[in-house]
């Protein structure tokens, strides 16, 4: 028989075989930070980079448009693959490593996209984007992540 | 935001991380030679300072000093160029890619894969030390790897092109010197005979290229094409069919002599 607490437990605590949920705690996993980070950077800037080495490119010889479609469209897809590997809920995790991607572009790296962004307005939009991108690709991952565990689940089990 | 419970567990219950230790160790590994090598790609200036560009192209390197030796020696100019600090930089190129980096990624994965990690509590000290070295090992390896795969296809593409290029200027030659040369010829031929024998009779004009002009392999590569004819003046112009849109044109004046050569699409 299922019991009332049964409804209220989300997929993932079902899958970790938890108590049930009775209060709620905002952390932030450090770790996922870090991961995320060399996730991006592993999986975004060196596609990126031996993509422009393939190419010859050294300046934004290229229009800017494909330039924004591969670097959002990238991040999302990294920030995806975060939201969905991760076991928890970690949709700030995600977004705080695309911040620390962006000012990895922006100061580290300023030319690999291409993109001259000489005035701090430029940096700060393009960190904020990559925040907020981040962010909610971690989030539909997360979305996609608990589909696939409610697929997955028992029959028995809410 | 992680929603975690507050209940406590103890470190035994706690769930282990999604990602095992040694794809974290690569993880980094890559991440430092990733940035690594988008800075010696987009700042060369950083070359110097980077430690990625110890490995990159010793060998290069080793060429150019070759080649400056030799420029020297055959200028006269030996001894005046310093060449020790070169000599040295190659050396420490070739023990830091080539010894150092995979011994250190050796030592530290074998001791990291080994029994002392899977004791209750390893020593903290030679742990944080194993992975340190295994992360500076791996990243001096993937500094070699990575550029390799970008270096391969430009060695490709330059080969290539230099093997085109080749070809297109083999293919000019060769219209150069037999279909110009013999339109030339067959023009001049046709200018100073009589027209009692069917020639010009001292002049171009009437000149037609006949059909048993060129051979068959010529006709196969190239169309000619009368562009001005007068009595003083031929000017020719063979197309490529080979390169379409590459041509060559000159003109040939009264007394046989070829000049004003032109070169159109790939053969300029």
């Amino acid at each position: 028989m299922v019991s009332d607490n049964t409804f209220r437990k989300s997929p993932k605590e079902l899958r970790m075989n938890k108590p049930p949920l009775t209060s709620r705690k905002l952390t932030i996993d450090w770790r996922w930070v870090g991961v995320g980070y060399c996730f991006f950077v592993v999986l975004h800037l060196l596609p990126t980079v031996l993509f422009n080495i393939f190419l010859g490119l050294k300046s934004s010889a290229l229009n800017v448009m494909p330039v924004l479609y591969w670097l959002y469209f990238g991040l999302f897809y990294v920030g995806f693959y975060i939201g969905y590997r991760s076991r928890d809920f970690t949709v700030i995790e995600s977004g705080l490593a695309g911040t620390v991607y962006g000012l990895t572009l922006v100061y580290v790296l300023p030319n690999v996209m291409l993109i001259p962004l000489r005035v701090w307005e430029g940096k700060v939009t393009l960190i904020v984007s990559l925040f907020v991108v981040a962010t909610i690709s971690a989030w539909v991952g997360e979305i996609v992540q608990m589909r696939r565990e409610r697929k997955m689940r028992p029959l028995g089990q809410a | 935001m992680n929603q975690t419970i507050n209940q406590t567990f103890s470190p035994a219950q706690k769930p282990p991380f999604e990602i095992s230790a040694w794809k974290i160790r690569w993880l980094v590994a890559f991440t430092f030679a990733t940035i690594g090598l988008a800075r010696e790609y987009y700042d060369p200036s950083s070359s110097r300072t980077t430690l990625y560009s110890f490995h990159t192209n010793p060998a290069f390197t080793a060429a150019g000093v070759t080649i400056a030796e030799g420029i020297d020696e055959f200028s006269g100019t030996i001894g005046e160029t310093p060449y020790a600090r070169g000599y040295y930089y190659i050396f420490l190129c070739l023990v830091v890619v080539w010894i150092v980096g995979p011994t250190i990624l050796l030592f530290s994965g074998r001791y990291l894969s080994s029994e002392n990690m899977a004791q209750a509590e390893p020593h903290w000290g030679r742990r944080v030390m194993a992975n340190i070295g295994f992360v500076i090992g791996g990243f001096l390896v993937l500094a070699i790897l990575i550029p390799s795969i970008p270096q391969s296809v430009q060695v490709y593409r330059v080969y290539q092109s230099i093997q085109k290029g080749q070809a297109i200027q083999s293919h000019k030659d060769d219209l150069l010197g037999s279909c110009v040369a013999m339109v030339n010829y067959d023009a001049y031929q046709y200018k100073i005979l009589p027209r009692e024998l069917g020639g010009g009779g001292n002049s171009y004009e009437g000149y037609r290229i006949s059909a048993g002009t060129f051979p068959d392999d010529i006709s196969r590569k190239a169309s000619v094409i009368i562009e001005e004819i007068s009595p003083n003046k031929i000017t020719v112009r063979v197309d490529s069919k080979l390169y379409p849109g590459a041509s060559i044109e000159n003109t040939l004046d009264s007394s046989g002599v070829a000049s004003g050569y032109a070169y159109t699409g790939i053969f300029q």
